[in-house]
């Protein structure tokens, strides 16, 4: 289920999906032809906080958090 | 195979003993003149060598603590890696025994590592007991993205390498900061990825980050950003 979908230019599509990754967030943006065929898709993986929780370190190691 | 989020363990000792730094001098740092050495020389001997110009970031004694790395200079006893003692914006106090008012002026730079990171297909087994960067189930070459990028210094590509920022402290925690790094043009696949650094021999591994499953770039641009360098969120911190 993608989290937007914008038209551009009156043909070209759009989609953007956020998703929940171990090291934080993983944002995909395709674009589509007017017949539905993927012209580009971009990745962008977001690190986050989530990485060093899932480090497995807690703020009794002196390390990480 | 499988790709487990970590921060290396050998990456955790080798902080301990000193392997690593993410130092970076910015602003201008220009020497136009040395000082002859002053001090005591010999064993536990204090003599120090001061340096003029302009270090527009080094007031306040900010580069005192760092290792620096001085090159250039016309007299041999000016060149070499120093401790810094003491730091303005218009002299470093560097811990070189031998320094002398003589010859043609030279550069300053700190001693930083460079370090890069890889993307990995699933296939890859990487975790806290990686040790180093590994060729074995690297995602292919594509756009920007060069297999193997770095090794010892010696760029294979020019998008591998990740720009550090120097350490700080956010409240009582030391952090770093990497800047976002985007392979452009790019047709990639990968499930996780490792950042190395690759100024030292075997390029050692520092950090795994796993993707929890493939992401696939498509002629586009395929991109990791990194989080802020405050406590509790940025990448790699000393609490």
């Amino acid at each position: 289920m993608a989290d937007s979908i914008y038209e551009l230019n009156g043909t070209e599509r759009k989609e953007v999906i956020r998703e929940k990754v171990p090291c934080g967030d993983a944002v995909k943006t395709s674009y589509y032809s007017e017949s539905g065929e993927l012209l580009r898709q971009d990745v962008n993986i977001e690190v986050s906080e989530e990485f060093m929780k899932s480090a497995g370190f807690t703020s009794g190691t002196g390390f990480g958090r | 195979m499988a790709i487990s989020q970590a921060v290396c363990n050998s990456f955790k000792t080798q902080l301990l003993q000193g392997m690593h730094n993410f130092t970076v001098l910015t602003g201008t740092n220009t020497v136009s003149s040395v000082a002859a050495a002053t001090g005591t020389s010999g064993p536990n001997g204090t003599a120090t060598t001061t340096y003029t110009g302009t270090f527009t970031n080094g007031g306040s004694n900010a580069y005192a603590g760092l290792v620096l790395c001085l090159s250039g200079f016309g007299t041999a006893a000016n060149n070499g890696t120093f401790l810094c003692i003491q730091s303005t914006t218009t002299t470093i106090v560097m811990a070189n025994p031998n320094g002398a008012n003589s010859g043609a002026e030279g550069t300053v730079n700190a001693t930083t590592d460079v370090f890069a990171i890889a993307l990995y297909t699933s296939s890859a087994t990487l975790g806290a007991t990686t040790t180093a960067y590994t060729a074995s189930n690297e995602a292919g070459s594509s756009g920007t993205y060069v297999t193997g990028g770095i090794n010892l210094g010696n760029l294979v590509g020019n998008a591998m390498a990740l720009v550090s920022t120097t350490p700080v402290l956010s409240s009582t925690t030391a952090c770093c900061l990497f800047a976002t790094i985007s392979w452009t043009s790019a047709t990639i696949s990968a499930a996780g990825a490792l950042i190395y650094n690759a100024s030292l021999g075997g390029q050692p591994a520092c950090v795994v980050l796993s993707f929890g499953a493939t992401y696939s770039s498509t002629n586009g641009t395929f991109s990791i950003t990194f989080p802020a360098q405050t406590a509790g969120n940025a990448i790699i911190q000393l609490a």
